[in-house]
């Protein structure tokens, strides 16, 4: 009796620790601080382990992984990214039960919640004062410029929002403007990263960046980033659940998660992004360049990112 | 069946399973015809363009160190020879950050060399031009002195004799060497990405490119399947010449002041890199002082937890300590028992693209979950069996076969002949091969880059590359230091043990 009792506790406990659930999140590689940062704080709350990994390229990784998902939930998805997996049918619609949070309706990247708003950043132009004798303040002062500026492929994602952000500055005649910039840019760099560090090094005193770079550097320091008059750009991430036969109800709760304060926070303190609910950021902040104009790009370029895509690597080839 | 059939099908199996599968999901044959037209035709013609100027700058380059290393036995000989090490254990990433380091000095800055051909061609000469001098110098070993003899004796001066002695002799040589060069530099990377920028993207930017980026993998597969075409049809071209079955015999000639003084410029010129990636491992580029934080850093447990550096230096020691063993074991077998077809296939390899090899790989896991450290193992067979075939091939193939015979005849099996007749005479070149296979796996960096095994097994040069893209200079540079010395100790030893037999 006492032996039968003590097989199927075993087989009790076999059973609840086989069928305890991991959600797998799939994060941009400047990201995996969060599994640190909140990992332990998921689990205490819901008693659900959370796998974060870092993976470049996130939007191409989700195809490949279509037929069969390993991810449960995929963070760092753009505007055109959610478009293209829409269409690809990698990603499932879900609205967090949190959702309410979400401080303003500009952040919604899709009104049928196939992604999550998380955050938000600001393009701007990273400069290094001691290498420039004036310091520019709009997009037509950069086409001044003589190899000083450092610009990202536009197959990565900061090189692409950069694009977008001339599009829908310049509308129509945007490919012209680049045509005018192309004299004062020094180089392509790959990515973010990459083009990061060659700014930090000195190759060039610009860089096509974030607004809350500055943040990298102390107050004093000749780093100090601007926002083109013409208007600034925010694109917003989003995080989507991976679409899949059977989706966890852990997922669903880590995507409750991330607009509550815990991760919000995190995201401001160690990704240099702006939070999309109502938490109160650090005096820092206050640094980061601002832009009373905001411009927008118009559903109709989104359609069209590709093509435009296309033809500015072939004019930055020329 | 065969011996050589077997291992050439099991061979072909390994490399074309993933692609297929691949294939077989993501490609649309109407991606292949999209592709003809003329951003297609211009990454071809620039792939080419630096890949020809490359292999031709590092011929030039090389041919007078071969000329030294050929007549001159000295420490500096020693030294050129070593630098055959170079393109093997130097790891990409390294050599970007240096020359983007150099380039940028104040005297050097105005020149405008960073972002442009110029980059491009003088990093790739300085990994390709010891493969060079391999080659080179190997064929002009192997001219036999007594053909030179009857030439001075029928009053050929010295023209004469270089231009119809000694070239045609040693031109299978350049050939061979510049059919590898060639390949290396057409599929080169990270060289091309970092040093040259979007202007100079080849076929394999390009192929990186579409799967990371846009994520268009049929684009992609039609880009991998043009780029094998093209490095298939060159290397069959590199097959048809046919080498002089010759033998190495020592030579001892005078060299000019010229021929020193140049290669020693050389010496400076490949060492230099190295020793300024050394410096910058210590000097803090920001505030211009010397200091030990970054190799402290390396070795400390907290940066450990987010730099897996210690972790990444032993899995990449581990896998390549034993995909080496198996490249050479196979590579040997297949020498054993070579068909006609071998040459083709081994070398059809060449052609694929290490991105596009990465990705295929990434796909069969997440189709079959074949474990990932499988399947790394597998990528890096598959690109290393060419250059372990290349380095065995005239050894093997020119194993005395009397002596083998003889073994036959006495009664010994195979085993025992490899073990008492061919290992004892083939250990020198074996361990030299294993040795380089090592080197080059340890530090590859394309297919590890594709895979993003980060999180699952940290590699070295990934690892390497994360420090890098972090801001982590000093940290990244100290690392490639102690990645030199890891492999330089191993390299050293057989030169060591090399110099005490002698003596």
């Amino acid at each position: 009796m006492k032996k039968s009792i003590l097989w199927i506790l075993m087989v009790l406990l076999g059973v609840t620790s086989f069928s305890k659930e991991k959600v797998v999140v799939y994060v941009p590689g400047s990201m995996t601080f969060l599994q640190e940062e909140v990992g332990q704080d998921f689990f205490d709350k819901t008693g659900i382990e959370v796998e974060i990994i870092g993976i470049k390229g996130i939007p191409a990784r989700l195809k490949l992984e279509k037929r069969r998902p390993k991810a449960d939930i995929v963070l760092g998805l753009s505007e055109i990214n959610v478009i293209q997996a829409k269409k690809d049918g990698t990603i499932a619609s879900y609205k967090p039960k949190t959702s309410n949070k979400i401080m303003k309706k500009e952040y919604m990247i899709d009104d049928e919640w196939y992604t999550t708003p998380f955050d938000f950043g600001s393009l701007a132009i990273n400069a290094n004062k001691d290498g420039l004798k004036n310091m520019p303040k709009s997009f037509e002062d950069l086409k001044k410029l003589n190899k000083q500026l450092i610009i990202l492929d536009p197959n990565s994602f900061t090189g692409q929002e950069f694009m977008m952000w001339t599009v829908a500055v310049y509308g129509e005649n945007w490919l012209e403007f680049w045509e005018e910039l192309k004299p004062a840019i020094k180089t392509t760099a790959p990515g973010w990263s990459e083009g990061w560090a060659k700014f930090t090094t000195n190759e060039a005193p610009l860089m096509v960046g974030y607004a809350t770079s500055d943040l990298y550097f102390d107050e004093k320091s000749s780093y100090k980033s601007f926002i083109p008059s013409e208007g600034g750009y925010i694109y917003v991430q989003g995080a989507s659940i991976v679409a899949k036969k059977n989706i966890k109800d852990g997922a669903k709760l880590f995507m409750d998660y991330i607009l509550e304060d815990k991760f919000q926070k995190a995201m401001a303190d160690k990704n240099y992004m702006l939070p999309v609910t109502d938490i109160k950021l650090g005096e820092e902040y206050k640094r980061v360049p601002t832009s009373a104009k905001v411009v927008r790009v118009k559903p109709s370029d989104l359609e069209r990112i590709e093509e435009y895509k296309k033809e500015l690597i072939k004019l930055l080839k020329k | 069946m065969k011996k050589a059939s077997i291992l050439n099908i099991g061979y072909l199996i390994i490399w074309i399973f993933p692609i297929y599968i691949f294939g077989r999901d993501f490609f649309d044959f109407k991606d292949l015809m999209k592709i003809i037209d003329r951003d297609t035709l211009d990454l071809i013609i620039i792939s080419f363009k630096q890949g020809i100027l490359s292999s031709v700058l590092a011929f030039i380059v090389a041919i007078i160190p071969a000329y030294y290393v050929t007549y001159k036995k000295s420490f500096l000989s020693t030294l050129i020879e070593g630098t055959i090490f170079i393109p093997f254990f130097f790891p990409v990433i390294s050599t970007v950050i240096t020359f983007s380091l150099v380039f940028n000095l104040p005297f050097l800055k105005d020149l405008g060399i960073l972002y442009s051909l110029k980059a491009i061609l003088i990093a790739n000469v300085f990994y390709n031009a010891p493969l060079f001098i391999k080659y080179l110098s190997l064929g002009m070993k192997r001219i036999p002195n007594e053909l030179l003899e009857a030439g001075l004796e029928c009053g050929a001066n010295k023209w004469i004799i270089f231009t119809k002695i000694k070239l045609p002799l040693i031109l299978p040589q350049i050939f061979r060497g510049f059919f590898l060069v060639f390949t290396y530099s057409f599929t080169s990377f990270g060289i091309v990405l970092s040093l040259g920028g979007l202007k100079f993207s080849t076929l394999e930017v390009e192929i990186v490119n579409s799967l990371m980026g846009n994520a268009n993998f049929s684009r992609m597969f039609a880009l991998g399947i043009v780029q094998f075409i093209i490095l298939t049809g060159v290397n069959i071209i590199g097959e048809k010449i046919v080498e002089y079955e010759l033998e190495e015999n020592e030579k001892n000639e005078d060299v000019s002041l010229f021929t020193v003084i140049y290669s020693y410029l050389f010496i400076f010129f490949e060492f230099g890199i190295i020793g300024i990636n050394l410096i910058f491992s210590f000097y803090n580029y920001y505030d211009k002082k010397f200091s030990l934080r970054a190799f402290i850093n390396l070795f400390s447990p907290k940066f450990n937890e987010k730099y897996p550096v210690l972790e990444s230096i032993i899995n990449s020691g581990l896998i390549a300590m034993v995909t080496a063993f198996i490249v050479v074991i196979f590579t040997y077998l297949l020498l054993k028992s070579t068909s006609k077809f071998s040459t083709y296939i081994i070398f059809s390899t060449l052609g694929i693209s290490s991105g596009f090899l990465g990705i295929t790989l990434v796909y069969t896991n997440i189709i079959y979950e074949i474990p990932h450290i499988v399947l790394l193992i597998g990528g890096f067979f598959l690109t290393t069996v060419p250059l372990a075939y290349s380095f065995m091939y005239q050894y093997i193939k020119k194993f005395p076969l009397n002596i083998l015979e003889a073994s036959s005849i006495d009664g010994a099996n195979k085993l025992q002949t490899f073990l008492y007749i061919e290992l004892p005479m083939l250990k020198e070149i074996l361990i030299g091969t294993y040795l380089q296979i090592f080197a080059v796996i340890y530090a590859e960096f394309t297919i590890t880059y594709t895979m993003q095994l980060g999180r699952y097994l940290p590699l070295s040069s990934v690892v390497n590359y994360n420090l890098y893209t972090n801001k982590l200079f000093l940290e990244s540079a100290a690392m490639s230091s102690l990645n030199i010395f890891i492999i330089g100790i191993l390299f050293m030893v057989p030169y060591i043990r090399r110099g005490k037999n002698l003596n």
